[in-house]
C-alpha cells in the first residue's frame, strides 16, 4: 500500500517533470523561432557584406576591387594616430561629448518628467508636439538660424545685450573658441530635446498608474512621487540610453559642426568625424575612412561592454 | 541602421552645403550673362555675330545630323546625384528635337561616384557614362577596357567628328587614346576674336559711395591709395540703409594674385603660391587693414550667405569675390552699383593676375565598349557637341525657345520668357533648357549672350571683360591637384585645413611680426603633414601637363623671356 | 494639505513657464523657416526676415509642386512609410519579445551577435552586390526589406518588454497560453507606448530616407519625394558652376525663388504631413497603461 502510494507519487512527479520539460521545450521552441528570423536577417544583411571592412587593411584600388587590392596592413590606422592633428581632434571630440553627456543627455529626461507633470491635457499635447518640431529642420537651416541670432552685426542676442548694457561692443560669438563647445551643445540640446524625450515619454506612459495611487495614499507629494515612482520606473530606459551614449563618445554631429565651423574656431571645432570626412571620404580615400571608422567602432564596442559592466555592478539595470 | 543614418546625414549635409555654395556661385551668373551686350562694341559687330551663329569648326550643321534614325533607346549614367532627366520626346521640345534628329531616346540615371563604383563592381555599366574628371572612377573606366577609346570610334564610324585637339591631348591616356568628351572645356584653338576666358576674381567697389567721397577707380591701384580710400569710408562713418558701411571684405588669395604671386620659377618648377613673398605681403596687407579697422574680424567667421546678406543690404564698400550677388541691392536702389576698380599692385610692382575659370572642363562622357550602338552614340556625341546644340541645350530648341536677333545675339522667345517667368520649372520641362549639358561648350553661349541694358548688368559685363584681361593660361596648372583616392589627396586636404586656420590667424594677428611668425609656423607644420610628397606629386603633374601641351614655361613672366 | 497644494500651484506655474520657454525656443526656428518659404528669393537674401514674410510669394511652393511627378513621388514615400513601418515594428517587436524572455536559451550570445552589427558596416559596394544577388535592385522591396529590423529599436523594445512583471506572463502560461499568444494578446497591448514611439522613429526614417532609392534604384517609379526635391534644389545651381556661371536668360521675375527659399519650401512641404500624423500617435503616449487591471 505504502509502496504503491509512494510509487504513484513518484510516477506522477516524473510525469509532471516530463510534461514540464515538454512545455518548457515547447516554449523554448516558440521563443527561438521568434529570435532566429532576426539573426538570419542580420546574417544576410549585415554579416555577409561585412567583408567590405577589409579595405581598411588594403590599399583599396577601385579597379582591382575589394578582394584583389594589395594589403596595406595598419598603414591607415597609423596615418590617423600619428597625424599631428590627432590629439587636437580627439580632445575636441571627447570634450564635446562629455559636455553633451552632462547637459544634453539629461535634458530630454527632465523635459519628459516636467511634461508629465503638466495638468492641462491640451497644453501638454501642444508642448509635446511643438517641442519635437526642430528635429525636422535640417542642420543647415537650423545652424544658419543660430548663426544669425548670434551674429555680431545684426544678431538678436547682441542687440539685446547691448541695449541692456551687459556689454559695450557686440560679441562675435562664433569667433570665440572658448564658447564654441557650449554653443554646440546648447544648439544640439535645443534641437533634440523634444525628439529625445519621446522615448522617455513612452516609458512614463508605461508606468502603472496604480503605483502612483498607492504612493498618493501613502501621502507622497508630487516631487516624491516623481522621485520614487516615475524615475525608478523609467530607470531601465535611462540606463540603456546612457550605455549607448557612452559608447558613442567618439561620434559627433557631423552636419551640425560643418555648419558652425569657421577658421577661427577650427582649433576647437574639428572632431574625428569632420576631420576624417575632409581628409578621407571627401577625398574618396575609402581605405583611410574605413580604417578610422573601424577603429572608432572597436572603441565603441569596448565602451559598450565596459559601460554595461559598470551599470550591472552599480545597479540592477544593464543591457545583458 | 545607426550607421546608415549617420551616413545619410553626412551625405545630406554635403549635398545641402554643396547646394548653398553652388547657390551662391550661380546666383550672380544671372546678371552676369545678361550683361553681355551692347556695351561691348567689339562683340556686337555683325561679322562676329554671323560667325558665332555658325556651328563648329566643321562646315555646316546638317552634316552632323546622323542619317540612321531608327529609333533606339540607350542608357546613360551621370555621376551627379542631383541630376535627373526623364526622356520625354512628346512634351519636351529639346528631347523631341534630339530624338527626331538622331532617333535616339535616352534613359538617364544618376548617383554619387560611389554608386558608379558599385555599378562597375557589379558589371551593370550603361551605354554612356558621364563622370567628373577629378573622380577616381574615371581612371578605372579608362584603364579597364570598360569604355571604348573615342578616337577609335570616331575613326571607325564618324570621321567628320572634330574633337578639339587640345581636349584630345589634355585627356589622352598613356595608352595613346582619349576616352571622354569634356563638358565646359575651353579649347583655345577654337577661340575667335573677342573670345576670352573670364574670372570670378576681381576688385569691386560701390560707385555711389565712391562718388560721394570723391574716390577714383585709380585710387585702388596702389596699396597706399587703396588704404586711403578705405580710410575715407571708415572715417566718414558712411551709413547706408541704417547700416554702417564696412570698408572691405577681401580674400587673401585674390590679393596675393594681384601682388603677382607666381606659380612657376625660372627653371620651370611649380611654385606654391601660398608660400611666396607676395603672399606674405598680401597677408601683411590684410593684417594692416584689420588692425586699422578697415576689414573686420568677422571677415574670417561669416559664411558666404551672411556675407552676401551684408552686401545685399548695402553694408559693404569693397569686395574681391564676384560671386557675392549684389542684385538684391541694385533691385532696391539702382544707384548702388558695384563697379570694377584697381586692381591693387604689390611692392615689387609685379603685374597683377586673376585666376580664370577652369579651362579643362567639368565632366567626361564615355561610351561603353560593350554597347550595341557604338556608331549611333558617337554620332549622337558629334551632334550634341556642336555649337548650335550647345545653345539649344542651354536655352531650349532654337525657333521655339530663342532665335538670333539682328546682331547675332540670342533673343529668348516671348513664349519662353512668359513661361519661365511664371514658373521656371515648367519652362524646363517644356523646353529642356539647361537639362543636358554633358557635352556642352560654353564659348558659343558666351559669344551670343543676349544683350542687356540695365546699368547693373552693363557694369557686371564691363568688369567681367576688364578682369578677363588680367587672366593667364591656367590650363597647365589644372591637373596638379591630386586625384581623389590618392594619399596625396589626403595630404592636400590636411594642408588645406591647416591653411584655413593659419590664414585667419595671420589676418587677425596683433602685429606684423606675428604674421611672419604664423607664416613660418605653417610651413613647419606642413612639413609634418607630408608637404614634400604632395609638392613632388603636384610638380610632376605640372611638368607632365606642360609636356602634353608642348610648352616649356607656363607662367606669363617666364614665357616672355 | 493646504501648504502642499500651494506648493503644487507654484510648481505648476513654474512648470508652465518653463514649458512656454521651451515652446518659444523650439518653435522659433520652424517659424522662421516657414516665413522664409513664403518670401521672395532675392529679397530673402537681404536677411532680417523673422516674423512675417517681407515680400510675399507662393513661387517657392509653385516650383516645388510644378512637376506633377511629385505626386507620384509622394505616393512612393507614403507606401514605403506605411509598409516599411508596419513591417519594421512587427518584425522587430517579435524578435524583441523573444530576446526579452529570460527563458530564452543563448540569449546573451544572441545579443552580442546583434550588437556587433550596430558597429560594423560593410560599405556600399558589398551591399549593392548583395542586393543584386537577392534581386532587390530596382524593386520596391529594397526600400523596406533592408530596414526591416534594427538592433537599436529591438533593444529599446526589449527593455520595455522586460519591465512587465514576470508573474503576468507566468500566470498566462498557467492558463495555457503559448508564447505567441502571450506576445500578441498580452504584451503588445501593454506596451503600446513603445510601439508607438518605435513606429514614429521608423516612420520618420522612412519618410525622410532617400539614399537607398538613390543608390539601389534607377526607376522613376520608385523615386521618393525627398529625392525628388533634393534634385530640384541642387539642380540648376550645381550644373552652372563650370560655365562662366550663368542662368543666362533668366528674367528678373525668375528671381522670385532662390535656392535658399526653395529649400525652405521643400522642407515645409515634406515636414507638414508628419506633423499632422503626430497627434494621432500621441494618444498612446499620454494615457497610462493599466497593468494592474490585466493582473487581476
Amino acid at each position: 500500500m505504502e509502496r504503491t502510494l509512494e510509487a504513484g507519487r513518484l510516477a506522477s512527479a516524473s510525469e509532471m517533470k516530463a510534461s514540464g520539460r515538454r512545455s518548457r521545450w515547447k516554449s523554448q521552441f516558440a521563443l527561438q523561432s521568434m529570435v532566429w528570423p532576426g539573426l538570419l536577417f542580420l546574417l544576410v544583411f549585415s554579416y555577409v557584406p561585412m567583408y567590405g571592412i577589409l579595405i581598411a587593411f588594403k590599399k583599396y584600388d577601385l579597379f582591382l576591387g575589394i578582394m584583389d587590392s594589395p594589403w596595406a596592413g595598419l598603414t591607415y590606422f597609423r596615418e590617423f594616430v600619428t597625424d599631428p592633428n590627432f590629439q587636437n581632434v580627439l580632445r575636441n571630440t571627447l570634450a564635446m561629448n562629455l559636455l553633451a553627456l552632462l547637459l544634453s543627455f539629461p535634458a530630454p529626461i527632465l523635459f519628459a518628467l516636467l511634461l508629465n507633470e503638466l495638468t492641462a491635457g491640451r497644453f501638454k499635447r501642444f508642448v509635446q508636439t511643438v517641442s519635437y518640431v526642430p528635429h525636422f529642420v535640417s542642420w543647415v537651416i537650423f545652424g544658419g538660424l543660430i548663426l544669425t541670432v548670434l551674429s555680431p552685426s545684426n544678431g538678436v542676442l547682441n542687440l539685446l545685450l547691448v541695449k541692456l548694457h551687459v556689454v559695450e561692443e557686440p560679441i562675435n560669438f562664433m569667433a570665440k573658441p572658448e564658447l564654441f563647445w557650449f554653443i554646440m551643445v546648447g544648439a544640439e540640446m535645443l534641437k533634440g530635446i523634444g525628439w529625445g524625450a519621446i522615448i522617455y515619454i513612452a516609458a512614463i506612459a508605461g508606468v502603472d498608474p496604480e503605483l502612483h495611487e498607492a504612493a498618493k495614499i501613502d501621502g507622497a507629494g508630487r516631487f516624491q512621487r516623481m522621485r520614487y515612482v516615475t524615475v525608478p520606473s523609467i530607470m531601465g530606459t535611462i540606463v540603456i540610453m546612457l550605455i549607448f551614449a557612452v559608447s558613442a563618445i567618439l561620434n559627433t554631429g557631423f552636419e551640425q559642426i560643418m555648419v558652425m565651423q569657421n577658421p577661427l574656431n577650427l582649433d576647437v571645432s574639428e572632431t574625428i568625424d569632420t576631420y576624417v570626412y575632409k581628409v578621407g571620404l571627401g577625398q574618396m580615400r575609402y581605405s583611410y575612412s574605413t580604417a578610422v571608422g573601424l577603429a572608432k567602432s572597436l572603441v565603441a564596442l569596448i565602451l559598450l561592454f565596459g559601460a554595461n559592466y559598470v551599470s550591472r555592478k552599480l545597479s540592477d539595470n544593464s543591457l545583458f | 541602421m545607426q550607421r546608415s543614418k549617420k551616413w545619410i546625414g553626412a551625405t545630406l549635409t554635403a549635398v545641402l552645403l554643396g547646394g548653398v555654395l553652388a547657390g551662391c556661385s550661380s546666383g550672380d551668373g544671372n546678371g552676369n550673362e545678361n550683361a553681355k551686350g551692347n556695351a561691348n562694341g567689339n562683340a556686337a559687330k555683325p561679322a562676329d555675330a554671323t560667325a558665332a551663329a555658325g556651328t563648329n569648326a566643321t562646315p555646316a550643321a546638317p552634316s552632323e545630323k546622323p542619317d540612321d534614325k531608327t529609333p533606339i533607346k540607350i542608357t546613360w549614367f551621370v555621376d551627379q546625384d542631383y541630376y535627373k532627366k526623364n526622356w520625354d520626346p512628346v512634351n519636351n521640345l529639346l528631347d523631341k528635337m534630339i530624338t527626331d534628329d538622331t532617333g535616339v531616346s535616352i534613359d538617364f540615371s544618376s548617383g554619387t561616384p560611389e554608386k558608379l563604383s558599385a555599378l562597375i563592381a557589379s558589371g551593370d555599366i550603361p551605354d554612356v557614362v558621364t563622370v567628373d574628371k577629378g573622380n577616381p572612377q574615371r581612371g578605372v573606366l579608362e584603364k579597364s577596357g570598360i569604355m571604348s577609346p573615342l578616337d577609335e570610334l570616331i575613326a571607325k564610324y564618324d570621321p567628320d567628328f572634330k574633337v578639339p585637339q587640345s581636349m584630345q591631348d589634355w585627356f589622352r591616356n598613356p595608352d595613346g587614346h582619349f576616352y571622354g568628351y569634356a563638358s565646359f572645356f575651353w579649347a583655345k584653338e577654337t577661340f575667335k576674336e573677342g573670345d576670352s576666358i573670364r574670372s570670378n576674381q576681381g576688385l569691386y567697389a560701390r560707385k555711389d559711395i565712391m562718388d560721394q567721397l570723391g574716390i577714383k577707380p585709380e585710387d585702388f591701384n596702389t596699396k597706399d591709395g587703396l588704404v586711403a580710400a578705405l580710410r575715407k569710408v571708415k572715417e566718414s562713418g558712411t551709413k547706408y540703409n541704417g547700416f554702417t558701411v564696412t570698408p572691405a571684405y577681401f580674400e587673401s588669395w585674390v590679393i596675393g594674385n594681384f601682388f603677382g604671386a607666381p606659380r612657376e620659377d625660372a627653371s620651370g618648377n611649380l611654385v606654391d603660391r601660398e608660400r611666396t613673398p607676395e603672399m606674405l605681403e598680401a597677408y601683411k596687407f590684410l593684417n594692416q587693414l584689420n588692425r586699422e579697422g578697415l576689414m573686420p574680424e568677422d571677415s574670417q567667421t561669416l559664411d558666404q550667405n551672411q556675407l552676401q546678406e551684408k552686401v545685399a543690404n548695402g553694408a559693404v564698400f569693397a569686395i574681391t569675390n564676384k560671386n557675392l550677388d549684389w542684385s538684391a541691392l541694385y533691385q532696391k536702389d539702382p544707384k548702388a552699383l558695384f563697379v570694377h576698380v584697381g586692381p591693387v599692385t604689390g611692392d615689387a610692382g609685379n603685374k597683377p593676375y586673376v585666376d580664370p575659370v577652369n579651362a579643362s572642363g567639368w565632366t567626361l562622357s564615355m561610351i561603353n565598349s560593350k554597347t550595341k550602338y557604338p556608331d549611333r552614340i558617337i554620332k549622337l556625341f558629334d551632334y550634341l557637341s556642336t555649337d548650335e546644340m550647345s545653345l539649344n541645350v542651354n536655352y531650349g530648341p532654337k525657333g521655339a525657345a530663342w532665335d538670333f536677333d539682328e546682331n547675332g545675339k540670342v533673343k529668348p522667345s516671348d513664349a519662353f520668357n512668359a513661361l519661365n517667368a511664371e514658373d521656371a520649372n515648367k519652362a524646363k520641362l517644356k523646353y529642356g533648357n539647361g537639362t543636358l549639358q554633358w557635352l556642352i561648350n560654353w564659348m558659343p553661349i558666351q559669344r551670343t549672350a543676349p544683350a542687356s541694358v540695365t546699368p547693373d548688368a552693363v557694369a557686371k559685363q564691363e568688369s567681367a571683360e576688364y578682369f578677363a584681361t588680367f587672366t593667364y593660361d591656367m590650363l597647365p596648372f589644372e591637373s596638379i591637384t591630386p586625384l581623389g583616392g590618392t594619399d596625396e589627396g589626403g595630404i592636400n586636404a590636411k594642408i588645406e585645413e591647416n591653411r584655413k586656420k593659419q590664414r585667419a590667424k595671420m589676418i587677425l594677428a596683433k602685429s606684423e611680426a606675428d604674421v611672419e611668425k604664423y607664416f613660418n609656423d605653417e610651413i613647419e607644420m606642413e612639413a609634418k603633414l607630408g608637404y614634400q610628397k604632395f609638392y613632388d606629386y603636384e610638380n610632376k603633374q605640372f611638368q607632365d601637363a606642360k609636356k602634353s601641351l608642348g610648352i616649356e614655361f607656363a607662367w606669363p613672366t617666364n614665357q616672355k623671356k | 494639505m493646504n501648504i502642499r497644494s500651494r506648493g503644487d500651484k507654484w510648481f505648476d506655474a513654474m512648470n508652465v513657464c518653463i514649458m512656454l520657454v521651451v515652446v518659444a525656443l523650439t518653435i522659433a526656428p520652424f517659424w522662421f523657416a516657414l516665413v522664409g518659404s513664403f518670401n521672395q528669393g532675392l529679397d530673402y537674401m537681404r536677411g532680417g526676415i523673422y516674423f512675417w514674410p517681407r515680400t510675399f510669394t507662393l513661387s517657392n511652393y509653385k516650383t516645388v509642386f510644378a512637376d506633377h511627378t511629385i505626386y507620384h513621388a509622394f505616393f512612393v514615400t507614403i507606401s514605403r512609410t506605411l509598409a516599411g513601418t508596419a513591417l519594421h515594428v512587427a518584425f522587430t517587436a517579435l524578435v524583441a519579445y523573444g530576446m526579452s524572455r529570460k527563458a530564452l536559451a543563448g540569449r546573451n550570445a544572441y545579443l552580442v551577435i546583434m550588437l556587433f552589427t550596430m558597429f560594423f558596416y560593410g560599405g556600399l559596394i558589398p551591399n549593392y552586390l548583395l542586393y543584386k544577388e537577392l534581386g532587390l535592385l530596382n524593386h520596391f522591396l529594397v526600400l523596406i526589406i533592408p530596414t526591416m529590423f534594427s538592433v537599436w529599436d529591438m533593444i529599446i523594445m526589449m527593455s520595455f518588454f522586460r519591465s512587465i512583471p514576470e508573474q503576468i506572463i507566468e500566470s498566462a502560461k498557467i492558463d495555457g497560453a503559448g508564447e505567441y499568444r502571450i506576445f500578441l494578446q498580452l504584451i503588445l497591448p501593454l506596451t503600446k507606448p513603445v510601439l508607438a514611439a518605435i513606429a514614429l522613429f521608423s516612420g520618420v526614417y522612412h519618410w525622410n530616407a532617400y539614399t537607398d532609392a538613390l543608390m539601389f534604384t534607377t526607376k522613376d517609379a520608385l523615386e521618393p519625394v525627398q529625392l525628388f526635391l533634393m534634385r530640384i534644389v541642387t539642380d540648376s545651381s550645381e550644373a552652372m558652376k563650370f560655365g562662366e556661371q550663368a542662368a543666362s536668360v533668366m528674367p528678373e521675375e525668375a528671381k522670385q525663388i532662390s535656392p535658399e527659399t526653395l529649400k525652405l519650401a521643400m522642407m515645409m512641404a515634406t515636414t507638414a504631413p508628419i506633423l499632422v500624423i503626430y497627434p494621432f500617435l500621441q494618444k498612446y503616449f499620454v494615457k497610462g497603461v493599466l497593468i494592474g487591471s490585466v493582473k487581476g
